[in-house]
């Protein structure tokens, strides 16, 4: 009696790990605009953008309650620069989010950024969660670029991120 | 006017003096800052409500055996090894406190790879402290960093 209570005790775990497999869905940024006010000098510079998103609204859109949402990586970052300027001026890309009720955290870096490229594709930190920055709401992506030397016209740079979220 | 309306609009001007003095106690952490080991040199920005500092000058800038630029090479998140020492963020998430005192936030020790609770006291305008401890503020270790005078040109 005692191992058929034991066997349907673990029959039925393994029914429930079962019904709770992950699903994904992304969220994509496309050319969001990294400001910052010149001049800037030789070394790392910082450009920032706010960004809102409403999380209740995302997770519905995957059939899921913002409750649900177990975790969110950012699976691509890619840099470019605005028309007519150039991405030789840097010497390296990292970004980071930043929030403020959450800890801010390293998610993306290039360096050193290859020469004479249009885009700089950064590598993703695989183990940076960003989920508590989705659950705020509103967050800073904080773009820090690394110029060769100093420059007195206004850079604009664009971003194009793609955030996975598992619930 | 009557006196109510007098009366309303005075409470607000005091309000309104009383929000913009906070604010400028607490941007007067906003600068650059050099350790008292003065191998780096920190600058302060306030980036959202938050306060961060990195670094924007290292007294040895290159890696002294591949002669290249300092990276974050002791990160334990590997695919963050090759962010750039000068401009790292290491003071991170600063809220001001009141009394002098920003709490709330983090230093990152790139030597170890190591991130600390950390309390910054301005003990006066040019001298911050700067506590690094893990888990309460009794057991850590202080270190002083000097605001950079920069010359008026």
């Amino acid at each position: 009696m005692k191992q058929l209570a034991l066997f349907l005790s673990a029959a039925l775990f393994l029914t429930m790990g079962c019904n709770t497999s992950s699903k994904t869905s992304s969220y994509t940024l496309s050319d969001v605009v990294f400001e910052s006010a010149g001049p800037y000098f030789e070394g790392a510079n910082t450009f920032t953008l706010s960004h809102t998103i409403d999380p209740s609204l995302l997770a519905d859109s995957a059939g899921f309650s913002k409750e649900r949402i177990a975790s969110v990586r950012l699976r691509s970052a890619v840099i470019s620069p605005a028309p007519g300027q150039s991405l030789d001026l840097f010497r390296s890309f990292s970004l980071a989010l930043m929030g403020n009720a959450s800890e801010s955290l390293t998610a993306a870096v290039l360096n050193p950024l290859p020469a004479n490229t249009g885009q700089a594709k950064l590598g993703v930190s695989a183990e940076s969660d960003l989920k508590a920055f989705f659950s705020e709401g509103t967050f800073y992506l904080v773009l820090d670029a690394d110029l060769k030397a100093d420059h007195e016209e206004t850079l604009t740079l664009l971003g194009n991120l793609v955030f996975e979220i598992t619930y | 006017m009557n006196l109510f309306l007098k009366s309303t609009l005075a409470l607000l001007f005091f309000a309104l003096n009383l929000g913009l003095s906070a604010q400028a106690d607490a941007d007067r952490l906003l600068g650059v800052w050099e350790p008292s080991n003065g191998k780096a040199r920190v600058k302060i920005e306030k980036i959202g409500p938050k306060y961060y500092g990195k670094i924007v000058w290292l007294r040895e800038p290159l890696d002294p055996k591949s002669q290249q630029p300092k990276t974050d090479k002791n990160n334990p998140d590997e695919a963050l090894r090759s962010v750039p020492l000068k401009g790292y963020r290491l003071l991170k998430d600063f809220t001001y406190s009141g009394n002098n005192a920003w709490a709330e936030g983090s230093i990152y020790d790139p030597e170890n790879g190591s991130t600390y609770s950390c309390t910054i006291t301005m003990k006066d305008p040019n001298t911050l402290d700067i506590r690094g401890y893990i888990g309460i503020s009794t057991f850590g270790r202080t270190d002083v960093w000097k605001r950079l005078q920069i010359p008026a040109k």
